[in-house]
Formats: C-alpha cells, structure tokens, sequence
C-alpha cells in the first residue's frame, strides 16, 4: 500500500459533514452525474461513515475514508438495478450553475466521459489530490492513475473539440 | 518527432520529475502541438475546477443523517443521567447490603464462638466449684477434728514443764546412779536411750 502524507483529522461527525459535505456530494455526483442520486449518496456516506467508524484504521484522512466510502456507494448503486440513467440529463443543469456562454461545453463534456475518467478529474483537478492519494482512494496504481488521467484529460479534450 | 502530451499532463499534477521538466521545456519551444496541447490542459484545468466550484450543493436531510448529526437532547440526557444514577445506588446499596451481611455473619460466628467459651468456662467453674465444696467439707473435717483435738488434747502449762537446770539435775542424778549399776567393763545402757522426751511423756500421760 502506498504511504500517503496525510494526517489524520480527528473530527467530530456534525463537523465532518459541515466541511467534507460538499466535497463528497460533488465527487459523488462525478460518478453518478445525477444530482438528487448524489444527494441520497451524501446521506448513506455519512451514516457509512458512522457506522464504521470503528473500524476506520486512521491511515488516511477523513475525507479521504469519506470519498472511499462515496466511491464504493457510487459503484455499487450504478450497477444496481435501481440506478435510474435516463435522469442523468435532465437533472444535469441542477448540478452545474455555470456561465453558460462559456462552461456550457465542459459541463457537456464531462458528463460525457466514463465515471471512471470523470471521477479522476474531479479527484485532480477539483479536489487536488496527488496522484498516491487518488490511488488510495480509487485503489488503482500510481502508474494506472498517471495513464487513466492522461487518457481522461484527452477525452476531455476530445470531447471539446468536437462541440 | 516524439510528442510529450503524457508529460504535460503530469507537469500540471505537479508530478513530472525535474530532469524530464527541463526536456519537457526544450521540447515545447520546439513543437507548436505539444504547447496547445499544454495550453488546453490548463484551460480544461481551470475550467473543471471553475465547474465544481460553482456547482449549486444543496442536501437532503434525512432522519437517518439528522439522529447521528443532531446533539442529545436534555430530556434524553436527564434521562440518561437518572438511570445511571439509580443503576449506580442500587449498586452501592446492594455492595452495603452484602457488607453488612457478611458483618452481621461474622459477628454471629463470634457470638456462637464466645458462646460456646462460656459454656466451657461454665463447666470448668462447676467443676473448680465442687472441687472447692469438697475442700471445704475436707477442710470443716479437718477444723472439727483440730478443735477435737484442741478440746480434748492436754495443754501443756508451761509451768509444769520441768526448767533446764530440773532436767540437768535429774539428767545428773540418774547417770549417777546408772554408773553406779553399771558393772564393770559394760557401757550405760540406760545413759544412751534416756532423751528429753523420755522426760516429757510421762508428765503429759501423768496430766
């Protein structure tokens, strides 16, 4: 296991949710891409969170046990039968409150890419986590990381160009 | 001609190594393509972030969530507070309770025990008792007997006993006169056995 540099942050849960609230609903949403699914996302992350607290080892910061706790939600409710696709576009302009003259595009684009690559640019770009902790969380190689990003960010650009 | 795309993008993560930075740099003033692809990874960049930031949050709040978020309120810690409360009295009564249980059966056991001492010494004083009711009557046999004695027994005045220089005189007279039976070349018998109480014996029978 890679060793990360992150110390671990001893908060109490109401605080926790005050300051990693967000974050995890926006990496949530980077996977589902549907916004009231990464809402429910946030709920059962915290109460995950909760719930196994005592086993969390304090290797890695909370917030990063937090997005690997979102992620393995995310995963797991995509491949559920439950998981609504068809809702990804209309609930796409709830999410993203942007100038539309100008990020209208990468909005477009990113809801284009596979969860897999736009989670990684959420964890890179948004979050700017380097590339040993997105492998910690995404249990991908620093190696692997280092690829799956290059390939997301031309995707991305792909996808750019084409609009 | 070698692009360096996969380098530009580990430049802008802040992980591309120094040595490959500066072939990076070398490269880029060289090819047009690698310094757009450079430009629109940092405009992607900047973009992306612009994006996230600016993304309207707005959460749910479901009881599940609220129950762990929201502190106890008093009414449950009042309660909460009363029943360790009564759990912890209750459980100090009852460590008195068997305190006092064991004191008590102890006490008994000593009580039992100096009970039984008593009956022991009760007997053993019985005992000393008759003992000394029969020293007694030995006693009373013994006082009756001496007052027996002291009333029928002869005093002896000490007028009537005979003085020193009486006893020596006769002592005197009678060796004389024993010397004078006494043949010749024969010891006094009568010399050796005469004793003062050969003087006495006769007077208290004679009394």
């Amino acid at each position: 296991m890679n060793e990360i540099n992150i110390t671990y942050d001893e908060l109490s849960l109401p605080k926790l949710y005050e300051k990693f609230s967000s974050d995890v609903f926006k990496y949530s949403f980077s996977i589902l891409k549907h916004y009231e699914e990464a809402q429910d996302a946030v709920q059962e992350v915290f109460v995950k969170y909760a719930e196994s607290e005592h086993s969390f080892k304090k290797e890695c910061s909370s917030k990063t046990w937090l997005l690997i706790i979102a992620r393995s939600y995310c995963y797991n409710k995509i491949k559920s039968k439950n998981f609504n696709n068809e809702r990804i576009d209309d609930s796409f302009v709830q999410g993203y409150t942007i100038d539309f003259e100008t990020k209208m595009d990468i909005k477009d684009a990113l809801l284009q890419l596979s969860e897999e690559h736009n989670e990684l640019i959420h964890l890179k770009e948004y979050s700017g986590y380097s590339y040993k902790e997105i492998s910690e969380i995404t249990k991908l190689s620093v190696e692997n990381v280092k690829i799956k990003l290059f390939r997301a960010r031309q995707q991305l650009k792909k996808y750019l160009k084409d609009e | 001609m070698k692009h360096y795309e996969f380098e530009i993008s580990q430049f802008l993560d802040n992980e591309l190594p120094a040595d490959e930075q500066k072939k990076l740099f070398m490269h880029l003033s060289k090819c047009s393509e690698c310094a757009e692809v450079l430009s629109d990874f940092m405009k992607m960049k900047k973009d992306v972030k612009s994006v996230y930031n600016d993304m309207n949050v707005e959460l749910k709040d479901s009881s599940a969530l609220m129950n762990l978020l929201e502190p106890p309120t008093k009414k449950r810690n009042s309660y909460k507070t009363m029943f360790y409360f009564t759990a912890v009295a209750s459980l100090m009564l009852g460590f008195f309770l068997i305190l006092l249980e064991g004191n008590q059966s102890s006490l008994k056991n000593q009580y039992l025990q100096l009970q039984k001492e008593s009956l022991k010494l009760q007997n053993e004083y019985a005992v000393v008792l008759n003992e000394k009711r029969q020293l007694t009557e030995v006693n009373k046999t013994y006082f009756d007997k001496m007052n027996l004695l002291k009333t029928t027994s002869y005093r002896l005045p000490t007028t009537h006993f005979p003085k020193t220089s009486v006893i020596n005189g006769s002592y005197k007279a009678i060796t004389s006169i024993n010397k004078k039976r006494i043949p010749s070349g024969g010891m006094p018998v009568a010399f050796a056995k005469i004793t003062k109480e050969d003087f006495l014996i006769p007077q208290i029978i004679g009394n």
